[in-house]
């Protein structure tokens, strides 16, 4: 087990080469011209050509790329090219925010999700199942932006019980952490629901309730352990899509994240400040994946099994 | 009935948490802006300061001289008067002697010339808002020279420039650039307390402000990127002030008893660029019919809701230098038959004109309006509403027929004008206007950089804005508008030509 850990640890190395490299290729491709961006369609030719040389834009790519990574791996993620600020200092001021903005949303998904898909799957073609596939529906084709502004109409505007922006304290991420959940919860449903009813299906689930256990016992108990299984799965690519859907929460409720980080550094062809929330949320998915597959094992006895041999 | 109080109990939690925003209580304000700042501490990083950070620049530090865009006159403001010797090379600044810095350091003219001193490293700015600048000395404690390279005719301007507030010396030489930018000193009227990267700047009165400690005590600035946030905060009190929001979504807050919002022409002048591959810039017919074409006086009512006025020249009234009405040749007038005319006689293929904007802004729908006056002429045109990176690349390239940009004289001078033509820029030499009127310009331009006097120096600029409104090589659309939004109960708070805002004038009733 131990082996298989440091495995799947190490498969993270490659997959992040492959990934830097890819990322910087494509960003110094990327239209924009950050020397034009900071000095203005006025500049001299002189100044386009200072600047170029201050952000090191006149040596080749593979120069440039590992002159990034070297400086990356010992802490420095560099300057930004368009306000000079150093990007180590931005990024871990604003990290705790998407952090903790991931997290609310995680857990809203997982716990809502799972909760309404058992529940579903449980009741299956009642009117309970109809509504819920109903609500996942509208959560998932209602678009974020839409979302955030109507919560902020009734919640903020209306019923004055939640903060309109910022990041203050818990009560600022509500409505947040719900914008941002909310299209992953129907897909979380969805999957929960699906895998449920084929494990509600089985001979031992039948086996369980002629033995006379309670439906309680028999869903929480036999049931949900091998349910989960699909659903869990189901977390490890909802993290890259909850990453992805901070950058529009993050701007709408004025959360200051690294999602605005990275899309204002984008728009300015910013390498620096796109390279370091990039690197960042590509461990962080990365990571998940891992613990993800290992949550398997601890669940699944059989996996466990098969991994010790 | 256990689910009900539950639910009951949670939700009077929620709303007994509702934060005090204070505000007139406890003397404190929050402003909120639209997005990041550029650069807290300019001069030091080689940086350019956004002309939208001027009411933070403001709070902060003083510069030598205040320009009021409402007299359009310079007041003295850490310097008390200056001198300039009659080759305009060496200009004698006197000093306040009642000046202390947020760290309770007295201002003297050593920090004044440090400050200017650092001009030549800030290549970004320098060789356009500082022209002609050599170097800075302290002449005694509160006098300080300063000595050009060549006379620049808006020099006096410069000293009034939010890129150059002065900076304190010892602070500096004691913390270095990069502490010095994580908690600025200043001498203006608020001092740093905290600031939350992307979130928010908090400052305090400066108790010893040498104009007197101001009314607001706390001063937070909320960085607010969402427009319709932007709104819904103001409306529900958690910001008391908004900064410049656009008339759009002042139309779209409706009445609201306990907000107002006041408005006034800024001196930010909207305009469209012809891109460097575009048969406009070779086809002089074209390009007037183009302009014929266009009923600017309906995007005005349309898109700004009528609170822009129609520009006839790139600098809008009540800058420094602009040239008197009618001293300069106006603009072509909106004419349906002269467009067709001119049209005519022009080059024109029948392929579309690419219109760039950038998607979902304003811009798209002024070239949209555009695009329908140019076809009820003959004129086929294409909007391409893109994003940010792509817009900057296109418009780097120059693969695109016109694009609708705002402009603003940042030293709220008519040196703008000689921007447009300053010979050693990438835009003036890719530009495919006649050789012979590209270099008059040029020399123009040149020439109302060291004219200094008043008079003649208006003269050059109404020559420059003749030659290009009779060819059409700058065309423009309007004259844009600056807005204030704040909630009752603030006075001394009106919407301003530029962005020098004094904050310090502001106060709870």
């Amino acid at each position: 087990m131990g082996k298989y850990i440091l495995k799947r640890a190490l498969y993270i190395i490659p997959t992040y080469i492959v990934l830097t490299i890819l990322v910087y290729v494509i960003l110094s491709f990327s239209p924009g011209d950050p020397v034009l961006a900071s000095l203005g369609a006025n500049a001299t030719q002189e100044q386009i050509a200072q600047k170029t040389a201050e952000l090191g834009l006149d040596k080749p790519l593979p120069v440039r790329y590992l002159s990034y990574m070297s400086g990356f791996l010992q802490g420095d993620m560099g300057k930004s090219w368009i306000s000079g600020n150093r990007i180590s200092v931005e990024f871990s001021a604003r990290i705790g925010n998407t952090l903790l903005l991931l997290l609310y949303s995680l857990i809203l998904t997982i716990v809502l999700g799972t909760f309404m898909g058992v529940i579903a799957a449980v009741k299956q073609n009642s009117i309970t199942d109809n509504v819920t596939m109903v609500i996942a529906m509208l959560m998932l084709s209602i678009p974020a932006f839409f979302l955030g502004l109507i919560m902020q109409l009734i919640f903020c505007m209306r019923l004055k019980m939640l903060p309109v922006t910022g990041a203050e304290s818990f009560r600022h991420f509500i409505l947040p952490s719900i914008v941002l959940a909310a299209s992953r919860v129907a897909g979380q449903v969805r999957m929960t629901r699906s895998s449920m009813l084929d494990v509600i299906g089985q001979d031992y689930i039948r086996t369980a309730r002629a033995k006379g256990a309670s439906e309680v016992r028999v869903i929480c108990y036999h049931a949900l352990r091998n349910g989960l299984l699909p659903a869990i799965t189901n977390i490890g690519n909802n993290i890259g899509g909850i990453v992805s859907g901070a950058v529009t929460v993050e701007t709408i409720f004025a959360v200051p994240g690294i999602g605005s980080m990275l899309v204002n550094a984008v728009r300015t062809a910013d390498i620096p400040g796109v390279m370091g929330p990039l690197i960042f949320i590509a461990l962080l998915v990365c990571v998940v994946n891992v613990l993800i597959d290992l949550l398997y094992a601890f669940i699944d006895p059989r996996v466990r099994k098969q991994l010790s041999k | 009935m256990k689910r009900r109080a539950i639910a009951m109990v949670m939700a009077l939690t929620l709303a007994a948490a509702i934060p005090a925003w204070a505000g007139q209580e406890d003397n404190s304000i929050v402003v909120g802006i639209g997005s990041e700042f550029s650069n807290l501490v300019p001069l030091s990083n080689n940086t350019a300061v956004s002309n939208r950070d001027g009411i933070d620049i403001w709070a902060l530090y003083d510069t030598l001289f205040f320009f009021d865009t409402e007299t359009s006159e310079l007041e003295p403001m850490l310097a008390t008067d200056y001198t300039v010797s009659e080759d305009g090379l060496e200009y004698t600044v006197h000093l306040r002697d009642d000046v202390v810095f947020h760290n309770g350091a007295p201002m003297t003219a050593e920090d004044v010339a440090f400050t200017y001193n650092l001009l030549p490293e800030n290549t970004v700015i320098f060789s356009q808002q500082f022209s002609g600048f050599d170097y800075a000395e302290a002449v005694d404690d509160y006098t300080v020279k300063i000595y050009m390279e060549q006379p620049f005719a808006a020099f006096a301007n410069a000293m009034a420039s939010y890129h150059a507030p002065i900076l304190c010396k010892s602070y500096f030489e004691e913390v270095g650039w990069e502490k010095y930018q994580e908690a600025p000193v200043g001498t203006g009227p608020y001092k740093f307390v905290e600031r939350v990267l992307g979130g928010s700047l908090t400052l305090e009165a400066h108790e010893e402000y040498w104009g007197g400690a101001p009314a607001i005590k706390s001063l937070k600035f909320s960085i607010l990127p969402d427009a319709n946030s932007q709104i819904l905060s103001l409306e529900t009190g958690e910001i008391d002030v908004l900064y410049n929001p656009s008339i759009q979504s002042l139309m779209m807050m409706g009445e609201n008893e306990e907000v107002q919002w006041d408005s006034t022409d800024s001196f930010m002048t909207c305009m469209m660029m012809i891109g460097g591959m575009s048969h406009l810039g070779t086809d002089e017919n074209l390009r007037k019919a183009f302009y014929s074409a266009l009923d600017i006086d309906s995007i005005n009512e349309i898109v700004n809701y009528g609170y822009t006025k129609r520009a006839d020249c790139l600098l809008a009234p009540g800058v420094i230098g602009r040239p008197d009405e009618g001293s300069y040749t106006s603009t072509l007038p909106y004419d349906v038959e002269a467009a067709k005319e001119f049209l005519a006689a022009s080059e024109y293929d029948g392929s579309a004109l690419k219109l760039i904007c950038l998607a979902g802004s304003k811009e798209e729908s002024i070239c949209k309006i555009m695009q329908s006056n140019l076809q009820a002429v003959g004129i086929n045109a294409e909007v391409a509403a893109v994003d940010g990176a792509t817009h900057q690349a296109t418009m780097q390239a120059g693969e695109y027929d016109i694009s609708i940009y705002s402009t603003l004289p940042s030293l709220s001078d008519a040196n703008l004008l000689f921007q447009q033509f300053d010979r050693n820029t990438a835009n003036f030499q890719n530009s495919k206007f006649p050789e012979e009127d590209k270099a008059k310009l040029a020399d123009l331009a040149d020439a109302t950089l060291t004219e200094m006097d008043p008079e003649a120096r208006k003269e050059l600029f109404a020559e420059m804005t003749s030659l290009c409104n009779e060819h059409v090589y700058l065309a423009y659309l309007y004259y844009d508008v600056n807005t204030i939004a704040y909630r009752n109960g603030l006075s001394g708070i009106h919407a301003i030509s530029g962005t020098n805002y004094r904050v310090a004038d502001w106060s709870w009733e």
